[in-house]
């Protein structure tokens, strides 16, 4: 899934900080990569308002 | 690509509205297409036999961490089940928790096409990813589990809405995963603490947060972002004595809330394996079937779509997001018991089980399940499942599609149990003669779950346009039978096409069935 949403600062300061904090990774060693779906179907929402 | 036409079939569509009557299915580039648009196609043959769109499986353990857990954990699983590699097949191994390759020729073989694995730790979406690849031949996708997440129990404290709407948006994407799934809201997190939610307004430790809140919050987090699929939902106090009532008041959390959504379905929450959340009694000495309550207002209320839960009675591995519910199993079973917990996000654990037909819950859970689907008055909203592996194997569903079919094939097992009589007074299961007919079978295994998951452009009907997933099996529906030629049937598919290509032939894996490239993707439907 790709939702699509307005720019939230909140929360993606919230995520750095909880990978910082907490999270025995970092959040670039999070994302799942394109490598690993060699087959990939995107469905895509547009949820900005 | 080939074309093919499959012709003469008796075919079952509920999209289309076709019962049992002859049709003409054409496939031309990896689609459904009118018998006109084909030039010199393959002809199959399928009269006598029965035509279904593939099958979809809204509710499955089969790829990731905990499915990998029970494989290792359980060697006694793999006794005398390794297949060696046979032609293009490759070796395949495991029963209640197979091989991602026997996973695949497994579902394949039954006509399924699509599947959905129910629960995806994000911390460890690339272990699913993994073995979603090493899957052949389905069509997967993975609900990423939000239920006891930090993030979201501390903005819907708050009723944050757009901020949880946010970071469900944000998780989707980086985990790569497909809808909003919701473990024992609140109760795994509070497992951290040795302790458990055990209905929905039981406060979550540290957090100041009830399930309640989780669950409203999360279903109107999902309309906020109009995903194709509601939010999926697996009940706090799940397989204990008396839960029907959590069941209801989960339920009734769904109300008033509309779906928002371009993908076409009607409900706002899916809640699964309802056969594990419908239980009367207060111990095990006197548990019975709450169905008719549970059915009773699942059939008043249409934003809500479930599936079954079905137990098989056969010997399998249990495995869940739910942290204490597997504690509390293991504490009945004293089998062995994995367990983990997985950072700010949620838990999970691992335990054998036994569904025996000589013990009398076990036999009590087997009519509970088919209860529900046999009370239901719309099939489109009630779907096959055996939350596998844990009520049973999936390689079990043709079975269940003869117990739902057939009278005779219910009465035959009730015969079989060991305490017949108090399985009968604690259930609701031999007032019932209703027998589903193979529209209800694919209303439940394609046209509903496809509808769903929000998914019912691609997949679950045979209408011009969509995947050309196409499943013949040697069945013909107007000829009398016995209930065992129904499992075998449907345990065994002719002929399999997935997305045009033909990747069983003669109940045989056709060597030509290599799955071909890559999808564009799909636009805002």
């Amino acid at each position: 899934m790709n939702a699509k949403v307005n720019e939230n600062p909140q929360v993606m300061r919230d995520v750095k900080e909880k990978f910082l904090r907490y999270y025995t990774v970092t959040l670039n060693n999070y994302e799942v990569s394109g490598h690993y779906l060699p087959n990939p179907y995107v469905i895509e929402v547009d949820a900005t308002q | 690509m080939a074309e093919y036409l499959i012709k003469n079939g008796f075919v079952f569509d509920p999209v289309l509205g076709i019962k049992g009557d002859k049709a003409d299915v054409a496939i031309k580039d990896g689609k459904i297409v009118e018998t006109t648009a084909l030039s010199s196609p393959k002809v199959i043959d399928a009269a006598e036999k029965t035509v279904m769109a593939g099958g979809v499986d809204i509710h499955a353990h089969v790829a990731g961490p905990k499915v990998n857990i029970g494989r290792n954990f359980r060697p006694e699983d793999k006794l005398f089940t390794y297949k060696p590699k046979n032609g293009i097949e490759r070796m395949q191994g495991g029963f209640s928790v197979p091989t991602t390759i026997r996973t695949g020729y497994n579902y394949a073989r039954m006509g399924y096409t699509t599947v959905m694995e129910a629960a995806m730790p994000p911390l460890y979406a690339r272990h699913v990813h993994e073995e979603i690849r090493d899957t052949p031949i389905l069509d997967q996708g993975a609900y990423p589990v939000f239920g006891n997440n930090w993030f979201v129990l501390e903005y819907l404290k708050n009723h944050e809405i757009e901020n949880t709407a946010a970071y469900i948006a944000w998780l989707l994407r980086v985990t790569k995963g497909y809808a909003v799934k919701v473990v024992n809201p609140g109760g795994t997190e509070a497992w951290g603490w040795g302790l458990n939610c055990e209905n929905v307004h039981d406060p979550v430790p540290y957090f100041d947060i009830t399930p309640a809140q989780i669950i409203k919050g999360l279903i109107e987090a999902n309309e906020y972002l109009g995903l194709p699929h509601s939010m999926h939902m697996h009940a706090n106090n799940l397989g204990n004595p008396g839960n029907y009532t959590t069941t209801l008041d989960t339920f009734k959390l769904s109300e008033g809330i509309k779906p928002n959504s371009k993908f076409g379905r009607d409900q706002v929450m899916h809640h699964t394996h309802v056969q594990f959340h419908s239980y009367g009694g207060d111990s095990w000495a006197n548990v019975d079937s709450r169905t008719k309550e549970i059915m009773d207002y699942v059939n008043s209320h249409d934003n809500i779509t479930i599936d079954m839960g079905q137990v098989t009675l056969d010997e399998t591995t249990t495995m869940t997001a739910d942290g204490p519910f597997e504690h509390h199993l293991t504490e009945l079973n004293h089998l062995k018991w994995a367990n983990t917990d997985v950072e700010l996000e949620t838990g999970s654990g691992v335990v054998p089980y036994v569904y025996s037909p000589d013990i009398k819950v076990c036999a009590i859970q087997w009519a509970i399940g088919l209860e529900l689907a046999l009370l239901a008055k719309d099939s489109m909203r009630i779907y096959l499942t055996t939350d596998h592996p844990n009520a049973g194997p999936f390689i079990r569903y043709p079975r269940i599609m003869k117990w739902l079919m057939s009278q005779e094939a219910r009465e035959q097992q009730i015969d079989a149990f060991k305490h017949k009589d108090k399985v009968i007074d604690a259930t609701n299961i031999a007032g019932i003669d209703r027998e589903l007919d193979l529209y209800e079978i694919a209303q439940m295994t394609r046209a509903g779950p496809a509808k769903s998951l929000g998914l019912a452009h691609m997949y679950g009907s045979l209408v011009p346009g969509l995947e050309a997933d196409v499943a013949v099996y040697d069945f013909n529906p107007n000829e009398p039978y016995v209930p065992d030629e129904i499992e075998n049937a449907f345990s065994s598919v002719r002929y399999l096409f997935k997305t045009g290509v033909q990747v069983i032939n003669d109940r045989q894996a056709d060597p030509l069935g290599e799955r071909e490239g890559q999808r564009e993707p799909a636009g805002d439907a």
